[in-house]
């Protein structure tokens, strides 16, 4: 008991303490910051691409090789973790807007979809899509038009109030009438010719919109190649809506349209004799997307396709990848890259702990005769150990403990403070054209709080226990008449 | 004391102890031979020059240090060390002597700066006891101190750092620390050896005033002849053995 009233008193109103505990905080702090910035962007990564490529999809080497996928999708869906299928196709493809940019179409079924990614998650409601749009009215500098965009569907879409549209609601997006009444709103001028080119509808990444790329209701010309030709075909589509998934790869790149369209355009009908509609793949939403890594379900889709009436080149050729395959090796990566960024940043707790462990040396120096005077008095060799060993344990704990505070506030207030920094300096810290994401994102689980303090606890009391050993194996006559 | 009435009740016999150094692979001896009866109640005053080993025997006797041979025996009244030769206990039990059994009041005070006063004092107590038990005693412990500062005329300044008072004040404040735990025996090495003679001269007061009241021994290691005369007993020592 003594010995810690001791070590309290040592470092009261002592400077080098408070630095000492500064220098902790900020070890503690920023290890905590790096590890949750780069444990939150493996976990938002993960979930971007499971809300967008769905916990399993069937492909097939060929495109458009996934032929007689009806009998198929009813088995799938009566096993009882699959949720839904949904078939898409998929197509490479040229915009032209001023000049020919290159998109990837993404042919899907609004309903079935819905169900299997988070595409209602995704989708903008018009209303929504208005007001994002006006926060950039009358603004001429792109910078600042995409800025007031930006922030604006930030308000609006991310907000958990928010409720993702429903299915009638996304199946309306690329309804006949919605088109026309998009087209006869932004295209005044030449409405009468919209049942004469019947525009098909496309609904585009908000990047394409806040970046003027394109416009809400611009009609637009695509060019793409059709499949197993090397024939150019071209569509005339209209943009009706926009989706987020806050994947900037994904919402500067994809325009989303109805599988009809899609096969129309590609001319997917007609596949093998007896087989109807072909597709590219066919998603498959688990009740569980941690069942996709389990063995014994990945054997019962295969076995379920084998016994599907699926045409015999599908079969043959067809491949089943887990969300995860589809971005494994960047996902490795990005693990690699955190454990490595959070060793080097525990070299920084061993920095803070060399000040502890320099600030001891000091208060042992400063208090030998302390040391021996206690001794005369009674005190033993530990009982002087731990009067040290409690100075830099409570200078590690106090510091780890104020580190979590700030690191949780940091995390908590990362992107706020990003952006004030951006709006005042003009630099652009966390670029979502590079980190594919348009906001920073956190994750704050235990094991992140226990790596971020282990370093400072260990570091800290190893520290400490040298100092304190030196301390208690000095000679009590020799510590007393010490000057 | 009043040895000539009664027969002195004897606290600490020691025996041929002697105290060697090694310096440069050589071995210097420093007490050659010490036998010495120290009696409960008594001043007793241990006279020589510098270096004759005065200090070395204090810290012997103080189980600060290791007697190279010889013997020191506890025949006072706790009866866990009693007949004990204390040259050969353990480091836990030395511990316990020196907290319970001896006070210590050194030439230079040696009060800890980052306590109060009154802190400083109940020291000895905070080490006794542990954490609980000197809770529970906490009152009666503040009690006892500010009664010992009362005592030494420190009472108006016990919440003071020692560094605000001035040498005779710290040495008083020393001489109540020492005296806390009730040792049989208190140890001082030339405890007015940094203070002026009147100042000094006072301190020398107190102690007999306290070796009166609460009948510890006291051993007082001195080159002051003066101060070694209102002691009962003097002895002196000349080259590591006693005149």
């Amino acid at each position: 008991m003594y010995q810690r009233f001791i070590s309290f008193r040592y470092l009261r109103k002592r400077t080098t303490a408070l630095l000492s505990i500064i220098a902790v905080m900020f070890g503690v702090a920023t290890l905590m910051t790096v590890l949750g910035i780069m444990e939150g962007y493996i976990e938002r990564l993960q979930e971007m691409i499971r809300e967008s490529e769905s916990h399993l999809i069937i492909r097939t080497a060929a495109p458009q090789g996934l032929c007689g996928i009806e009998e198929l999708r009813e088995n799938l869906n009566a096993l009882p973790e699959v949720v839904e299928t949904a078939p898409f196709l998929e197509a490479l493809a040229m915009y032209r807007s001023g000049k020919f940019n290159p998109c990837f179409l993404r042919g899907l079924d609004p309903d079935a979809e819905s169900r299997v990614t988070s595409l209602p998650k995704f989708l903008i409601r018009p209303q929504e899509l208005e007001t994002i749009l006006a926060a950039g009215e009358g603004l001429e500098d792109l910078r600042e038009f995409k800025n007031a965009t930006s922030t604006q569907a930030l308000a609006i879409l991310d907000t958990p109030e928010r409720t993702p549209v429903n299915s009638e609601e996304s199946v309306e997006l690329f309804s006949r009438e919605f088109r026309k009444t998009i087209f006869n709103r932004y295209n005044p001028n030449i409405g009468s010719s919209f049942s004469k080119h019947n525009y098909s509808a496309i609904v585009v990444g908000l990047q394409f919109l806040t970046s003027r790329n394109l416009e809400l209701g611009q009609i637009v010309h695509l060019l793409t190649i059709k499949p197993g030709s090397q024939e150019v075909i071209e569509g005339k589509f209209i943009v009706t809506g926009a989706f987020k998934t806050g994947d900037f790869n994904v919402d500067s790149k994809v325009f989303l349209v109805h599988n009809n369209r899609m096969k129309t355009l590609l001319n997917a009908y007609g596949g093998p004799e007896g087989f109807d509609e072909c597709y590219d793949g066919l998603r498959i939403s688990l009740t569980d997307y941690n069942l996709a890594d389990s063995p014994e379900l990945i054997d019962k889709i295969h076995k379920t396709i084998r016994n599907s009436n699926l045409d015999k080149d599908s079969y043959i050729n067809h491949h089943l990848r887990t969300w995860r395959d589809s971005k494994r090796y960047f996902l490795q990566a990005v693990e690699i890259e955190k454990w490595i960024m959070g060793f080097v940043v525990s070299l920084l707790n061993i920095f803070t702990s060399c000040i502890i462990l320099l600030m001891l040396v000091l208060i042992v120096i400063e208090k030998t005769r302390d040391a021996g005077i206690l001794m005369s008095l009674g005190a033993r060799p530990r009982d002087i150990l731990m009067i040290f060993m409690i100075n830099g344990v409570t200078i590690s704990i106090v510091g780890t403990v104020l580190g979590l505070i700030a690191g949780t506030i940091f995390l908590e207030c990362i992107n706020p403070v990003h952006d004030f920094i951006s709006s005042l300096t003009g630099a652009t810290l966390f670029d979502p054209e590079v980190y594919l994401m348009d906001k920073i994102p956190t994750s704050l689980e235990f094991t992140t709080v226990i790596l971020s303090i282990l370093p400072a606890i260990v570091f800290g009391l190893l520290a400490s226990l040298v100092p304190a050993i030196w301390a208690a194996r000095k000679n009590p006559i020799v510590a007393i008449h010490n000057e | 004391m009043n040895n000539t009435e009664a027969k002195p009740e004897l606290i600490l016999e020691i025996k041929q102890l002697t105290k060697e150094y090694r310096l440069n692979q050589q071995s210097v001896p420093v007490l050659k031979g010490i036998d010495l009866k120290v009696y409960r109640g008594e001043i007793l005053a241990i006279l020589g020059q510098s270096g004759v080993g005065k200090s070395t025997l204090l810290n012997l006797i103080g189980l600060l240090d290791q007697a190279s041979s010889g013997h020191i025996i506890y025949k006072g009244t706790n009866d866990r060390f009693h007949g004990k030769d204390l040259c050969s206990v353990n480091l836990k039990e030395k511990a316990v002597i020196r907290n319970e059994l001896l006070g210590f009041v050194f030439q230079a005070y040696h009060l800890l700066p980052d306590l109060t006063v009154r802190e400083n004092v109940l020291l000895p107590a905070m080490i006794r006891y542990s954490g609980s038990e000197f809770r529970s005693r906490n009152k009666s412990l503040i009690e006892k101190a500010d009664h010992l500062l009362e005592r030494v005329g420190l009472s108006e300044r016990r919440e003071f750092p020692p560094t605000r008072l001035s040498g005779g004040e710290r040495q008083r404040a020393a001489i109540a620390r020492a005296l806390f735990n009730d040792p049989e025996l208190v140890l001082c090495d030339e405890p007015t050896g940094n203070l002026d003679t009147q100042t000094g001269e006072k301190i020398h007061q107190l102690m007999q005033e306290l070796n009166e009241t609460t009948g510890a021994s006291f051993i007082l290691v001195t080159h002051d002849e003066n101060l070694a005369q209102r002691a009962h007993r003097q002895v002196h020592m000349v080259d590591g053995l006693f005149a």
